[in-house]
């Protein structure tokens, strides 16, 4: 039993490690001493060059985001800030330069009151990204499995009843983190967020250049698309007002 | 010292004096024969040499005559001169006809300077006009007028002269109160002016009525003057009247009286009289505006022109730009309004700063009018101003027109500012405690480097350690069912030849009873026992002990006196065993007990 375990965390950590490559940490390195010494655009370069070589980590976004907000681009800080949340939902430091990074921002948008018990699950939800949970429910299953082989074969009456209670909630755990792990996973592979990235847009109540101004909305605003038309998104705001705004005015996270 | 000041004064009084030389005549327009006039010729500076004009369809009765009259007026400390320099011809007419005279010239510092030619047109003069005797005149007047209060009405009369009488509501016209005269007017008086009814109006500057002119009409001279001139804008539809205009006028008329001194005769008698002169009334058509108005159509009437302009296509946020919109020509401009444009959302516009610069004139009221949109972009990035357009009625070509002005795009760019304000409305919208701090550091530690949407979840490993897992585990259940099913097998084979066993060890114990080996006989036969216990009940020997061998047969049924009975036959074996002095217990006995409890147990245990 222990030696199947140990195969099986094997398989974790050689999938994990098998993409870092040393070249890409050694950029990430020099680009994190220039952002220490104050050199934020070189910095910024560094990590963009990381990005775009197709590499990702919330660090990697969190410190991008950082360099952002020092050059005063709140704008991209935010979105960056998100993105990383996105990989790490739960991290305090990024929750917070988020927080500081959308206080500068000139919309202030109040957000509609939400179901005290979608928040619960969705806040449980954002303990864990979409891997995290993803091994959270197999380590669940293979412990899930080793109660009921103990519950199926022990003499021992304490142990029984011990081992099917346990076994039960582990079954549970693995069902519900792969759902949570499906849903992080969606919500970064559908990208039904995002960023305003213009310093000012104008809100049309049609996907056209004529159609009526609803409002305006300011960089940095994050936005939840709906629908697109052509080069045009319909978006919906935290305080549920919906309009229609070019692709162009937007970035997805 | 003062000697030079002197001279130097004296000299800038020269140069003041060196201007631009002009020349200009001055002659009746029209004159009646025989009547004698004078034809001047005004030079503003000291001349060497008159060139008088060739006078050849008039007599010169005297001439030139040269006056010179000059001017010094210090009016708050400015000096200004002014001289002049008359050439005064007396000419009279000797035929009817227009003429033309032709220039003087006159030579100033060597050069040559021409007046215009001055043009006079020669009436045959009636013979009240003609420079008689006062006395005919008066015979003549008295003849006409029985009744010394009565003049005729073509001798003095106002009218009212409008240049248009079907207009526009809002178009201009011009109307001119003029007086016509063929008296001698001393002076006016209770000038009652119209109330131009249903009219907008704007006196025009006339000049002073200090001289009348000479005017031909029907071949007679009147001396005529301007006394108003007005625009109008009518402000209704329909007939609109201009009412009469009323005025009192004083004029000198010969006397009738007998002359009672002999220079009464000589000079003239005249006395005062006074007359209420009223102009006619004057009826304007005025027509309503077309019905096709454009959507933007606010009430311009006239010829116009738009132009707008940004003042500067590229600025920084929170920095101020003026859109400059003008429009100028000819109508009713002070009746226009501010557009309305369609600034950007983003833009504070403030209202605009309206710059009036209209003329008024025979033409019309001309000028331009200015508004002054003072926009501040708020946010950075590319705006535009949409095409805006001002709709007017052309008078001319009796339809309206559209002027348009625009798209301007304006490129704002962020300003250095833009960050303090940034801070100043983080203090608006939040608490305080925030300012000052500053974002957390970066992350260094946590270095690992992702391919991009790499997931666990739905991947090829997740799959696989997943079935990996459910596979290895129903392996062991299988490998583990198997097992028990072996030994389960093991024991029923043991259960089976449990007898078997039994009965070879008791054998053996037989044996050894008849041989009289009384110790290996006991062992032999506790052996025998236990090792079918042990067998039925699939207990290993060495966990075997009294107490759990008593627990499993009761599980399994056995009667207790059973039980007693084989433990009993067990601690007899093993006591003898032990205690091979003090025989008591017979051999044969327990040897047949012993197969009477394995017999009774075999039939119980199956």
């Amino acid at each position: 039993m222990k030696k199947i375990s140990a195969i099986f965390i094997l398989f974790i950590v050689t999938f994990v490690s098998v993409h870092a490559e040393n070249q890409h940490n050694e950029w990430l390195d020099s680009a994190n001493r220039k952002y220490t010494n104050g050199d934020y655009a070189q910095a910024i370069n560094q990590y963009e060059m990381i990005l775009e070589q197709g590499y990702e980590s919330a660090a990697l976004y969190y410190n991008l985001g950082n360099a952002y907000y020092k050059q005063n681009i709140i704008d991209q800080a935010i979105l960056n800030y998100e993105r990383a949340l996105l990989l790490k939902p739960n991290d305090e430091d990024i929750k917070y330069n988020l927080e500081m990074a959308k206080r500068l921002t000139v919309d202030r948008i109040d957000k509609l009151p939400e179901f005290f018990l979608a928040v619960w699950i969705k806040n449980i939800v954002h303990w864990f990204s979409s891997n995290q949970w993803a091994i959270i429910s197999i380590c669940a299953f293979l412990l899930a499995l080793i109660f009921i082989y103990i519950y199926l074969y022990t003499q021992k009456y304490g142990l029984k009843k011990l081992s099917f209670w346990l076994g039960l909630a582990l079954v549970l755990v693995t069902i519900f983190s792969l759902i949570f792990s499906y849903q992080q996973k969606k919500k970064i592979i559908v990208k039904d967020t995002a960023i305003v990235m213009s310093p000012s847009v104008t809100v049309k109540s049609s996907p056209d250049i004529s159609g009526t101004d609803l409002f305006v909305i300011h960089e940095g605003t994050k936005v939840w698309l709906q629908d697109q038309v052509g080069e045009w998104k319909e978006i919906k705001l935290s305080d549920g007002s919906k309009g229609w705004l070019r692709a162009e005015d937007i970035e997805e996270i | 010292m003062k000697r030079w000041f002197v001279i130097i004064l004296l000299l800038m009084g020269k140069c003041s004096v060196a201007q631009d030389v002009s020349i200009t005549a001055s002659a009746p327009g029209v004159v009646e024969m025989g009547q004698r006039f004078r034809l001047t010729y005004t030079v503003n500076t000291q001349a060497n040499q008159f060139l008088p004009p060739d006078i050849n369809d008039f007599s010169i009765l005297a001439g030139p005559s040269t006056s010179t009259s000059s001017n010094v007026s210090i009016i708050n400390g400015k000096v200004t001169q002014s001289f002049e320099l008359k050439y005064t011809f007396i000419i009279e007419p000797v035929k009817e006809g227009a003429f033309e005279i032709q220039p003087a010239g006159v030579m100033v510092d060597g050069e040559k300077y021409v007046s215009e030619p001055v043009k006079i047109e020669v009436v045959k003069g009636s013979t009240a006009q003609t420079q008689g005797s006062p006395q005919t005149t008066s015979a003549r007047q008295q003849q006409n007028d029985p009744n010394t209060n009565q003049i005729k009405k073509s001798d003095l009369y106002i009218s009212i002269i409008v240049n248009k009488q079907k207009i526009y509501r809002e178009e201009h016209l011009v109307a001119t109160i003029k007086l016509y005269s063929r008296l001698n007017i001393t002076r006016l008086e209770n000038v009652k002016l119209p109330t131009f009814q249903g009219f907008l109006t704007q006196e025009l500057e006339t000049p002073p009525l200090t001289s009348l002119n000479r005017e031909r009409i029907d071949n007679q001279v009147y001396l005529t003057g301007v006394l108003k001139k007005y625009i109008l804008f009518p402000q209704k539809t329909g007939t609109l009247t201009i009412e009469p205009f009323e005025l009192d006028v004083y004029y000198q008329k010969p006397s009738d009286r007998r002359s009672r001194s002999i220079f009464d005769d000589f000079f003239g008698s005249y006395e005062n009289a006074r007359q209420k002169v009223i102009s006619n009334a004057v009826n304007i058509e005025v027509e309503p505006l077309p019905k096709n108005k454009p959507y933007n159509f606010s009430g311009a009437v006239g010829d116009f022109n738009l132009t707008a302009d940004i003042d500067k296509p590229k600025v920084n946020s929170n920095e101020a730009v003026t859109l400059v919109v003008k429009i100028s020509g000819n109508g009713n401009l002070k009746y226009i309004n501010p557009f309305d444009i369609d600034f950007p959302a983003d833009f504070d516009v403030y209202d605009p700063k309206v710059i009036e610069h209209i003329k008024h004139s025979e033409k019309g009221a001309y000028g331009h009018k200015r508004f002054e949109y003072l926009m501040i972009p708020r946010r950075a990035g590319q705006y535009t101003i949409p095409k805006f357009s001002f709709a007017y009625f052309d008078t001319e070509s009796k339809k309206y027109k559209q002027n348009s002005a625009g798209p301007f795009t304006l490129q704002v760019g962020k300003s250095t500012a833009d960050t303090s304000l940034r801070v100043a409305s983080a203090f608006t919208k939040e608490d305080v405690q925030y300012l000052g701090k500053d974002i957390r550091f970066i992350h260094s530690k946590d270095t690992r480097l992702y391919k991009k949407d790499t997931f666990i979840f739905g991947s090829r490993w997740f799959f696989v350690s997943y079935s990996g897992i459910l596979v290895v585990f129903f392996l062991i259940l299988l490998l583990r069912r198997k097992k028990i099913k072996e030994n389960a097998d093991i024991k029923r084979l043991r259960n089976k030849k449990a007898n078997k066993y039994a009965r070879k060890r008791l054998k053996n114990a037989a044996r050894l009873m008849k041989q009289n080996q009384r110790e290996t006989f006991y062992e032999e036969l506790v052996k025998a026992l236990w090792g079918y216990i042990s067998d039925k009940l699939s207990i290993p020997v060495a966990h075997l002990s009294k107490d759990s061998v008593r627990e499993e047969l009761l599980i399994k049924h056995i009667d207790n006196q059973s039980i007693d009975k084989l433990l009993g036959i067990i601690d007899r074996c093993e006591y003898a065993r032990y205690a091979p002095v003090t025989e008591e217990t017979k051999m044969d006995t327990l040897y047949n007990d012993a197969i009477q409890i394995i017999s009774k147990l075999q039939q119980k245990l199956k």
